[in-house]
């Protein structure tokens, strides 16, 4: 259980400096989703926090801008809004795809990408996704009442498992990502069940290919779920770049980057997927740039390995 | 408490409260508005079953603070209807029979509310997707899914209202027969009132405090800091207990709270009851005590050496052996051409029902003791708690509330023993309501079993011998384990004909969580072992799995294995229903072509996928913008 004394709502990075400043006990929260859930046994149990402040309503975080190179987003937009946004939907598809496979519509509603970013789960699902769009982070803080602002790469801010670049005079103000108009993309993940899952495995792809259609002329990749935190598949992504589309190179690819794994569970399980899923992804991006491979690469990738007799 | 004002709509009406400033709202609807249909399942955003509308989205309403509602409108599943005037989802979860134990329903209605509300026109895979974030155990959603759609094609028009009042009244039998479900109304309308949900005036709350240890003894338990604590009014322990303190389903040997020493990690040693929930868990904080840690026993097998007793009086850790002899297996094995052994093992697993222990307890004027709870068995709860109480059986009532899914879970006694005695110590209404994280660790699960097989089997596919050994950890206490041997050891051998058989199932008490009753009582760990062993002799001997059950099935006549003889067998027009609705393709499982034709047909599913709703098809969803 969750106990605390007030229940302070800013609206402006003014007053939320001013509270941080005041305040001695507190804890920000933004969509509370992961929050309320940590306050319980088995976890933190019963915790008591004199202030909670919650930054969802502060007009900053809340920046939503679409230029020709860019989206910027602040951090207290909601999942839900990456799902249900027409331009959104239109020109940056990773991001309804990362967003549906988020949680569940419910909780969408709520959970914002600032907070799943803070978190700096190793399993987070918008990380990789935001990774594949090339995201900088824009820090707001306050020295002496004179605020300032730092920008960095999403990779550079998340420094390890629930670690981030953040001091406690700084707060995470909104995201840049880069338009990826012309790319396509996907998204693959698995987990226990469908909705509501913490990802085992989720892999964001986000290629771009030539107008003869024959070569990668650009490929992004990035994993969540297999090591402390979301990483880009750099090995995989300079070795499709400038590289002829076909079934041999994917392949070849999708076993560059298998040292990345670094588990506490599964480990073999997730290197069996993890090539599947750099593998399907591609495949699936480029089916959205009506070029299919042989729909059964994968299994002609294990045709080697011959069912026996299951006893 | 630090309070809070918050002005609000729900349901329509503007509010005005000064509410405990640390609610959820989940807690505020349910606590101060007694709008009890919005239940709690999770408390972590995991099941649905507590979904309501805030300013028109549906949310969790266990991940939302209450002043983060502060100003806006709130729509629970009260507005939606009430049982003498559905809504026409409501109706068509009646149809359906889409309600079953009813505790998801509620947060069912207002997914598929919110579904038709923003997406008139949804396909199935797009109601599949939107309603992911709410759980159900009894249903299998079927049922519910149909339920939508059929809700959706009478708001649309294109199913007539009248499809609502398509019951069949049989004249012979009810089986198979679309009958009305009379409890439904109450059901889909989230009136009515789980244990949980029950208040009454004075009412304390009671918490307990469990052990952390699988096996100590307890040295010194002290009361005093939490008895300090503003608001408690009793703390219960073992030395509170006036008649027969042990209690059990077949074996009386659970004490009500821990006497002595605790034998699993969550065991209850005492319990709280005060004047509001948050004084009782600030007790139960408060209270200290000292172990002495005593070797403790995890492995079944090593249990049953004997070195270490989890219950000294009994001088040994079995709970129960139940044997079976049959024919001559040496015989048996002798005339087959085909051994195969095989070790299996399964899980401890447990029940999730969605509606967590809840009970309410009280003296009545007659000063009778009154037990609500929802409760599996409470006639033989009724006659334990007599004894543990030491009240004549006439001074003991309980009244089953409805159960919001049980699966067994809810059959043997577990905090009822607690409850009854906060109520008679403090003369005052007591109630329990467990969170999920406390269920799941105290209260009794699928027993995990450990099988041992041996099959012997001829060439034409015909069982000649089998010998099956399974042992199964208890856990702590008795509980169902006696019984749950039993079925496991009569049904094991599954409806097949052999006539040489010999079948030992043991349970044995160690320091794990106590192990009961779930669904199939025992008969799901062995006879899983049975089906398993001839999907493998089907391979080896390259026979259709279908067929070597059909080779081997009962029929009337035939001998069962504990030889009584069966009037009737249904299992060969099972198993060829079942061939017929899963479309298989015949032959051995292993001698088919690369690609199995029998995947991918209108009756078996794709593995699961999601983006219905990302098809620029689906851009008339009306939160697209």
């Amino acid at each position: 259980m969750l106990r605390y004394d007030n229940y302070f709502i800013p609206k402006n990075l003014d007053d939320y400096f001013n509270l941080t400043q005041s305040l001695n006990d507190y804890r920000i929260v933004a969509g509370c989703t992961d929050t309320l859930p940590w306050a319980r046994e088995g976890r933190a149990g019963d915790v008591y926090i004199k202030n909670i402040i919650d930054v969802s309503k502060i007009d900053d975080l809340n920046i939503f801008k679409i230029e020709k190179d860019k989206i910027t987003l602040g951090s207290a937009i909601t999942f839900q809004k990456l799902f249900l946004d027409k331009i959104i939907r239109k020109d940056f598809k990773i991001l309804p795809q990362v967003a549906v496979w988020f949680a569940d519509d419910q909780i969408r509603e709520q959970a914002t990408i600032g907070g799943n970013i803070v978190n700096a789960s190793p399993a987070a699902d918008g990380t990789p996704a935001f990774l594949t769009l090339n995201c900088k982070v824009i820090i707001v803080g306050q020295d002496n009442k004179k605020k300032y602002q730092r920008n960095l790469k999403l990779e550079n801010f998340i420094l390890g498992r629930n670690k981030v670049d953040l001091k406690n005079n700084e707060i995470l103000s909104h995201l840049e990502m880069d338009n990826i108009k012309g790319y396509n993309c996907s998204f693959e993940k698995v987990g226990h069940r469908r909705s509501l899952v913490i990802s085992t495995v989720c892999v964001s792809c986000v290629i771009k290919i030539s107008s003869d259609q024959k070569t990668f002329t650009d490929v992004r990749l990035a994993v969540a779920g297999v090591c402390e935190i979301p990483k880009r598949l750099i090995k995989a992504e300079n070795f499709l770049i400038g590289k002829l589309i076909n079934e041999d190179n994917i392949i070849k690819a999708s076993i560059l980057d298998i040292d990345i794994i670094n588990s506490r569970t599964r480990v073999a399980y997730r290197k069996e997927v993890l090539k599947n899923f750099i593998i399907r992804s591609i495949i699936n991006s480029l089916k959205k740039a009506k070029i299919s491979l042989k729909e059964n690469i994968i299994n002609n990738f294990y045709s080697n390995k011959k069912e026996n007799i299951h006893a | 408490m630090h309070k809070l004002n918050i002005a609000l709509e729900i349901n329509g009406k503007k509010i005005i409260r000064e509410v405990n400033s640390h609610y959820r709202l989940l807690d505020f609807l349910r606590e101060d508005l007694d709008l009890t249909g919005t239940k709690e399942g999770c408390g972590a955003g995991e099941c649905g079953t507590c979904s309501v509308f805030v300013n028109g989205k549906l949310v969790k309403s266990c991940l939302m603070p209450v002043a983060k509602v502060n100003g806006m409108k709130i729509e629970t599943i009260e507005k939606q209807g009430s049982p003498d005037n559905l809504s026409i989802i409501q109706k068509a979860f009646f149809s359906q029979g889409a309600s079953q134990c009813g505790f998801c329903i509620p947060g069912m209605v207002m997914a598929a509310t919110s579904i038709l509300r923003t997406n008139p026109k949804a396909n199935i895979e797009e109601i599949k997707e939107e309603m992911g974030g709410n759980i159900c155990r009894c249903t299998g959603y079927q049922k519910i899914f149909e339920a939508v759609e059929i809700a959706r094609d009478v708001i649309s028009g294109k199913l007539n209202e009248s499809f609502f009042e398509n019951y069949e009244k049989p004249e012979k039998s009810y089986l198979g027969a679309n009958v009305k479900r009379i409890d439904a109304p109450s059901k889909v309308t989230g009136r009515l009132k789980y244990a949980a949900d029950m208040k009454m005036p004075n009412m304390l709350h009671m918490q307990v405090f469990r052990s952390s240890r699988p096996h100590a003894k307890i040295e010194n338990l002290n009361l005093t800091k939490a008895l300090a604590v503003t608001g408690v009014e009793t703390i219960v322990t073992c030395n509170d207990i006036p008649g027969i303190d042990n209690f059990g389903v077949f074996i009386e040997d659970q004490p009500v709270l821990a006497r002595g020493k605790v034998r699993y990690v969550g065991e209850a040693i005492a319990a709280v009851a005060a004047t509001t929930l948050e004084a009782a868990r600030e007790a139960i904080s408060k209270i200290e005590i000292s172990y002495k840690d005593l070797p403790a026993l995890f492995d079944p097998e090593e249990a049953l050496k004997d070195k270490i007793l989890i219950h000294e009086e009994y001088k040994t850790n079995l709970v129960k052996h139940i044997p079976i002899r049959k024919g001559n297996i040496e015989k048996g094995f002798a005339n087959s051409d085909l051994i195969v052994e095989e070790n299996f093992t399964t899980q401890q697993v447990e029940h999730a029902y969605l509606e967590p222990m809840a009970g309410l307890s009280y003296v009545d004027p007659d000063g009778v003791l009154v037990i609500i709870s929802p409760s599996q068995n409470i006639t033989h709860h009724r006659h334990m708690m007599s004894k543990i109480m030491k009240l004549p059986i006439h001074k003991v009532r309980f009244i089953m509330s409805p159960v919001g899914g049980g699966f067994g879970g809810k059959e043997d006694m577990i905090y009822q023993g607690m409850l009854a005695l906060c109520a008679m110590k403090t003369r005052l209404p007591v109630r329990y309501v467990m969170t999920r994280e406390e269920d799941i660790i105290s209260t009794a699960k699928r027993h995990p079993s450990r099988t041992n097989y041996k099959i012997g089997i001829s060439k034409n596919g015909k069982i000649q011998a089998v010998k099956l050994k399974m042992i199964c950890d208890g856990g702590a206490y008795g509980c169902s384990t006696e019984g749950v041997m039993r079925k496991g050891a009569i049904l094991g051998c599954g409806p097949y004909k052999i006539d040489n058989l010999e079948v030992d199932t043991i349970g044995v008490y160690t320091n794990n969580t106590p192990s009961g009753a779930f669904r199939s009582f025992g008969a799901f760990q062995s006879e899983f072992t049975t089906e398993s062993m001839l999907d493998i002799c089907a391979e080896k001997l390259s026979i259709d799995p279908f067929e070597i059950r059909r080779i081997n099935a009962f029929v009337a006549g035939d001998l069962t294995h504990t030889k009584q003889k069966l009037n009737s067998a249904s299992i060969k027009t099972v198993l060829s229903e079942l061939e017929k609705l899963s479309s298989w393709e015949k032959g051995p499982s292993n001698c088919r072509g690369k690609n199995r034709k029998d995947l991918n047909s209108n009756d078996n599913r794709l593995s699961c996928e999601l983006g219905a709703r990302l098809s620029s098809s689906s851009d008339e969803i009306s939160g697209i913008k």
